[in-house]
C-alpha cells in the first residue's frame, strides 16, 4: 500500500534511540528502531510495559520531557522530525500526527466540554474557529457514533462513559484528517465488549479517512484485527518483525512466542496458558549480551555475551535471536 | 514487581517512564529502600547533624558555661556580646548565653512533646471517625470545625497565661489545637485501608474494631505518622515562642527562645543580636525539621513529590 | 446555589454558638474583671457591684453566655470596659476598620504573589529560579511572624532608616495624613503579615501546579498541537485556579492571628492587640464581639471558596 506517485514511505524511521538521564545513570529507553510506514497503512508496535513502544511515539512528536536525548531519524512525508523546531512540530501535532491516548479519563481536561476540546484542536490549526468549530465538532462525534451529538459537545469529560469518551478522543484526533494517526493503548483502560467497539471505530474512521495507523499495545489480541504489519518489542529493540500472518503464525523468536502461548487463543490446541518466567529487564541495568536472555528457555552461552542482531528470516519478516536455527517452529511448540 | 512469575500480556498496563525506571529498584526491605530515599536529600542530613549539635548544646553546653540561667549580676547587666560573655548580659546582668542553651532546651522539650501529644490525638480521632464512620465522625468532624474557626491564638493566649507557665502544660495546651492535620490524614489513610482485602479478611475472620486498628492500620500508619511528627514539632515551636513571645508562656525566671526575643525586642535599636542571636536559632531549629519532614515523606512516600 | 449557599450558612450556625460559646467561656473562666479593682484602693464598693451587675458576674457561665446572646442580637454589643467604658459598637468599627487597611493589602498580594511564585516555580522546576523561590520560601516556614517583623526593623533601622523611618519606628504605628504616608507605615507590617503565609501558599500552589503539569490532559493538548505558551494560560492556569482558591479560605483565618502578631510589633491600632488586652481583662463585650466577627468571616471565607469551585469545577454541582 505504498504510496503509488513516490513509492516514498510517509513516515520512515531509522535507528531511533531514546534514553533518560535519570540519578542513577543514563537509561536507554529505545534502543535502535526502524521501520517504514507507507500511506494508509497500518502498523502495530506491541510489547510489554517499559518495552520501549510508547516512548518512541512520544519521541517522534517530541512530547517527551526534557530528560530525554533522542538520537536517529524518523522522515515523516520528506520532513525529519528528529531536532526539529518547536513551532514546526505544533504545527504537525494534531494536524498531520494525530495521538490517541490510553486512559479517556485523564487525557481530557475536565474543565473545559467536550465540544470546546474538539474544536480546540480545529481552531489551533486554523481550520475553523468560533461556532463552525464546534458544529464541525457534533459532526464529528456523530462520525464515531457517539449519540445526540448536539448535546453532547456541551457536556464535561466527567459526563461521559469510558467508551464515549475514547470515540470522543478518536473525534478530536481525526478532527483535521490527520494522515498518521498514532494510538497507544486506546483500549486498555476499557472493558472488553466496549473495547471491540472502540476498535471497530477506529477501522470505520481509517477506511474514510485513509490514515494510516500505528497502533501501540500489550495486546496482541488486539492486533489481529487491526493492523496488518507488527513489530514486537522487549527492553527498547524489535525482536521480530513481520506481517500479520507471518507473526502469529510462523513466529520465530523465542519471545515472541512466548507471548503468543501466553495468550488465550481460539486455535490453541493445548488448554493451558503459559506465562514467560521471569519480568522485564531494568531500563538501567540491561542484561550484557540478549536481553531476553534471562527469562529465554533455549538461551546459550553466546546469549549472554553480546545482543543479536535483527536478521531476516522470510519475506519482510525478520527476528532478532543468536538462536534463531535451533528454535523450534511454532507449529512444533504449540500442538 | 514482587510477583516471581508474571503474566507479561496482563502485566503492566501503563507503560510510562517513571515505571519503567522504577523497574530499578531491586527488591530491598521497605525500611531500607526508605533510609536510601531518606539520604538522598542533602539538606536533610544537615539539618539532622545541626539538630543534633543543637540539642546537644542545650543540654551538655550549661555544665560548660560559667554562669547559671537565673544569675543575676548587676553589675554586667546590659552588656554587648564579650569574651566572658559571648552572647552579652540581659538587663539584670544575666548570661545570654546560658540563658540562650536554656530557652533552647526549654523550646524544644516543648516542640517534641507537644508534637507526639498532638500527633496521638490525631491518630485516636483521626482512625475513630475513619474506622466507625457515622456518629463518631460527624461528632468529632464537628470539632474539627469548631477548632478551625475558633481564633486559635487568642485562646492560645489565654489559657498560656493561666496554665502556660509549666513547659508540660505549655505542650499540652499547643497540642491540644494542633492536631488536626494528623486527624484528617489518619482518617483518610483509614478510609482507604479499611476496604483493603487483608483488612476484610481480617474482619470475615472475627477480629473486633480495636484489633484490627492495632494489628492492620497502626503499622501502615506509622510512616506518615513520623513525618507528621517531624513537621509539628515546628509548627509547636512556632507557636510556643509566638505565645512566650506576647509573655504568655513560660515564666521567669525560666525561659524559652520566644522569651528571650521578646525581652530584647526593647534594646532592638542599640542590641539587635538580643533578638538576632535567639531568633536565629529559632529559624535554625525548624528549618532542620522542615528540612527533616521533607526527606521523611519523600522516603516514605515516594509518590508525594518533594524533591 | 443559592439553596445551597443557604443550607451551608445555617448548618454553620451550630460550629458558630460552639466557638463563640468557648471562647466566652475561655476569655470568662480566666480573666476575671473584678481583677482590675483588685489594686484600686480608691474604689468603692459600688465599682465592684457595678461590675457583678454588667457582667453578671453572680450567674453561672452558660447563663451569662446566654444572654451576651439575648443583648448582641437585640443590637445591644455592650461597653468595652478595657477601653474607658467606650460604646463596644464604637470601637468595633473604628478598629476593624485599622485591621482591614493592613490585612486588605495583605490578603491581596498574598494571594497574587503566592499564585505567581508557585507557578513560576514550578514551570521553572529544578531550575535557578525555582531554587530561589524554594529557598525563600523554607526561610519563610522557619520564621515566626514576630521574628521577621523584629528582623524588618532591625533592617530598616540600622541600614536604611530613611525609608520607613520615624524613630523609633517599631512604634510608629499608622499614619493616614495621606496615601504616601499611609504606604510608608503600612508596606513593613503587609510584609512582615504576608511573609510567612506567602512561603507556604506558595509551596502549596507549585506542587499543585507539578500535578497538573503532568496531567494527561496537558500532554493530549500538546499532542494536539496547542502551543506551550496557550497551553500554560488555557489548560495548566484554568485547572490551577482551584488550589489558589482553596488558599483563600485558609488565609482569611491565618491572616488574622497574623495580625495580632504584627499589629503588636508595629503598635498598629487594629483588633491585635485589642483583643489580647480586652480578653486578660475580661472584658467580655469586646472580646465576643471581635471573636464573632472572625468566626463569620472565616465560616464565609469558605463559603465562598466552595462557591468558587461550583464555578470554576463543572463536576461539582450545587443543586
Amino acid at each position: 500500500m505504498a504510496d503509488v506517485k513516490t513509492g516514498e514511505p510517509l513516515l520512515s524511521v531509522k535507528d531511533l534511540t531514546v534514553s533518560f538521564k535519570t540519578k542513577k545513570g543514563m537509561a536507554a529507553a529505545v534502543r535502535g528502531v526502524s521501520f517504514d510506514l507507507a500511506a494508509g497503512e497500518s502498523m502495530a508496535i506491541v510489547g510489554e510495559s517499559g518495552s520501549g513502544k510508547s516512548v518512541s511515539s512520544l519521541a517522534l512528536l517530541g512530547l517527551l520531557p526534557r530528560s530525554a536525548e533522542i538520537t536517529g531519524s524518523a522522515v515523516f512525508r520528506g520532513e525529519e522530525l528528529i531536532g526539529m523546531s518547536d513551532k514546526k512540530l505544533q504545527s504537525l501535532r494534531g494536524r498531520k500526527i494525530a495521538m490517541i491516548f490510553q486512559d479517556p479519563m485523564t487525557a481530557f481536561n475536565p474543565l473545559f466540554t467536550i465540544g470546546d476540546q474538539i474544536a480546540e484542536a480545529m481552531e489551533v490549526h486554523g481550520l475553523a474557529s468560533g461556532k463552525e468549530a464546534l458544529s464541525k465538532s457534533a459532526d464529528l462525534l456523530e462520525m464515531v457514533g457517539v449519540p445526540e451529538p448536539g448535546r453532547r459537545i456541551h457536556q464535561y469529560p466527567h459526563e461521559f462513559s469510558g467508551g464515549m469518551r475514547q470515540r470522543a478522543m478518536i473525534a478530536m484526533a481525526i478532527a483535521n484528517k490527520p494522515d498518521l494517526l498514532i494510538a497507544d493503548e486506546p483500549t486498555t483502560a476499557l472493558d472488553v465488549t466496549i473495547q471491540a467497539q472502540v476498535m471497530e471505530v477506529l477501522a470505520d474512521i481509517r477506511g474514510e479517512t485513509g490514515a494510516a495507523m500505528i497502533l501501540i499495545t500489550h495486546d496482541l489480541g488486539l492486533v489481529a484485527g487491526s493492523a496488518e504489519r507488527v513489530q514486537v518489542m522487549y527492553g527498547g529493540r524489535v525482536f521480530e518483525r513481520g506481517t500479520i500472518r507471518s507473526i502469529f503464525y510462523d513466529p520465530r523468536n523465542p519471545y515472541t512466542q512466548g507471548l503468543l502461548s501466553s495468550m488465550p487463543r481460539v486455535d490453541n490446541e493445548s488448554d493451558r496458558l503459559v506465562p514467560i518466567v521471569g519480568t522485564p529487564p531494568s531500563l538501567l541495568a540491561m542484561p550484557a549480551g540478549c536481553a531476553f536472555g534471562p527469562r529465554c528457555q533455549y538461551r546459550g552461552e553466546v546469549c549472554g555475551e553480546r545482543p543479536a542482531e535483527l536478521a531476516e528470516v522470510g519475506i519482510d519478516h525478520a527476528s532478532r535471536c543468536h538462536k534463531g536455527a535451533e528454535i523450534p517452529r511454532w507449529s512444533e511448540v504449540s500442538a | 514487581m514482587t510477583d516471581v512469575i508474571e503474566n507479561p500480556i496482563v502485566a503492566g498496563a501503563s507503560p510510562s517512564i517513571e515505571e519503567s525506571q522504577g523497574l530499578a529498584e531491586k527488591s530491598e526491605s521497605v525500611g531500607r529502600q526508605a533510609w536510601e530515599r531518606f539520604r538522598r536529600h542533602r539538606l536533610a542530613i544537615i539539618g539532622t547533624v545541626v539538630l543534633i549539635v543543637l540539642a546537644a548544646a542545650f543540654w551538655i553546653g550549661p555544665f560548660f558555661v560559667s554562669y547559671g540561667y537565673e544569675e543575676v549580676n548587676i553589675i554586667d547587666r546590659a552588656q554587648g556580646p564579650s569574651w566572658d560573655h559571648p552572647f552579652g548580659t540581659d538587663d539584670l546582668g544575666r548570661d545570654l548565653l546560658a540563658r540562650a542553651l536554656r530557652g533552647g532546651q526549654f523550646s524544644l522539650r516543648i516542640a517534641i512533646f507537644t508534637a507526639v501529644l498532638a500527633t496521638s490525638i490525631g491518630l485516636v480521632m483521626g482512625a475513630i471517625s475513619g474506622y466507625f464512620a457515622g456518629v463518631a465522625d460527624g461528632a468529632i468532624n464537628f470539632v474539627i470545625n469548631v477548632l478551625l474557626t475558633l481564633p486559635a491564638l487568642v485562646l492560645l493566649a489565654l489559657l498560656g497565661r493561666e496554665f502556660g507557665a509549666r513547659p508540660n502544660t505549655m505542650a499540652v495546651i499547643i497540642a491540644l489545637i494542633s492536631w488536626l492535620r494528623a486527624a484528617r490524614l489518619v482518617r483518610g489513610q483509614v478510609l482507604s485501608l479499611k476496604e483493603m482485602e487483608y483488612v476484610q479478611a481480617a474482619r470475615a475472620a472475627g477480629a473486633g474494631p480495636f484489633r484490627i486498628i492495632r494489628t492492620h492500620l497502626v503499622p501502615n500508619l506509622v510512616g506518615i505518622l513520623l513525618v507528621e511528627v517531624t513537621l509539628l514539632a515546628g509548627t509547636a515551636i512556632i507557636l510556643e515562642s509566638t505565645l512566650s513571645f506576647l509573655s504568655l508562656g513560660v515564666q521567669p525566671p525560666d525561659t524559652t527562645l520566644g522569651t528571650l526575643i521578646a525581652e530584647g525586642k526593647s534594646t532592638l535599636d542599640v542590641r539587635p543580636s538580643r533578638v538576632l542571636i535567639p531568633g536565629g536559632l529559632v529559624t535554625a531549629i525548624i528549618l532542620s525539621i522542615n528540612f527533616i519532614g521533607d526527606a521523611m515523606r519523600d522516603a516514605v512516600d515516594p509518590k508525594s513529590g518533594i524533591e | 446555589m443559592f439553596i445551597f449557599a443557604v443550607r451551608r450558612i445555617v448548618t454553620a450556625i451550630p460550629v458558630l454558638l460552639v466557638a463563640t460559646f468557648i471562647t466566652f467561656w475561655a476569655t470568662s473562666a480566666v480573666s476575671n474583671p473584678l481583677d482590675r479593682l483588685a489594686t484600686c484602693q480608691t474604689c468603692s464598693q459600688q465599682a465592684y457591684d457595678r461590675l457583678i451587675d454588667l457582667y453578671d458576674l453572680d450567674q453561672p457561665i452558660p447563663q451569662r453566655y446566654v444572654s451576651w446572646i439575648g443583648d448582641f442580637v437585640t443590637g445591644d454589643m455592650g461597653q468595652a470596659t478595657s477601653q474607658g467604658e467606650r460604646p463596644v459598637s464604637e470601637i468595633f468599627w473604628e478598629r476593624g476598620l485599622n485591621t482591614i487597611l493592613l490585612a486588605a493589602p495583605a490578603f491581596v498580594l498574598l494571594t497574587i504573589v503566592g499564585a505567581v511564585t508557585g507557578v513560576y516555580s514550578a514551570l521553572r522546576q529544578y531550575k535557578f529560579g525555582d531554587y530561589a523561590v524554594t529557598s525563600v520560601s523554607y526561610l519563610g516556614l522557619a520564621m515566626p511572624t514576630f521574628f521577621f517583623g523584629l528582623l524588618l526593623q532591625v533592617v530598616f533601622a540600622i541600614w536604611i532608616p530613611q525609608w520607613f523611618g520615624v524613630k523609633p519606628f517599631w512604634s510608629s504605628g499608622m499614619h493616614l495624613e495621606s496615601p504616601y504616608q499611609y504606604l510608608r507605615s503600612v508596606t513593613l507590617p503587609v510584609l512582615t503579615l504576608m511573609f510567612v503565609l506567602l512561603a507556604g501558599d506558595s509551596r502549596f500552589i507549585r506542587a499543585a501546579v507539578l500535578d497538573i503539569k503532568s496531567a494527561d490532559y496537558i500532554r493530549t493538548a500538546r499532542a494536539k498541537g496547542v502551543s506551550n505558551r496557550k497551553v500554560i494560560t488555557k489548560h495548566l492556569f484554568r485547572n490551577a485556579m482551584i488550589p489558589i482558591v482553596t488558599l483563600w479560605s485558609l488565609n482569611a483565618a491565618a491572616l488574622f492571628s497574623g495580625s495580632i502578631i504584627t499589629e503588636t510589633i508595629f503598635s498598629w491600632p487594629g483588633y491585635g492587640r485589642l483583643f489580647l488586652d480586652a480578653a486578660f481583662q475580661g472584658d467580655v463585650d469586646l472580646t465576643m464581639a471581635i471573636a464573632l466577627a472572625i468566626t463569620v468571616l472565616v465560616v464565609l471565607m469558605n463559603l465562598l471558596a466552595d462557591l468558587m469551585y461550583g464555578v470554576l469545577d463543572p463536576r461539582i454541582r450545587y443543586d
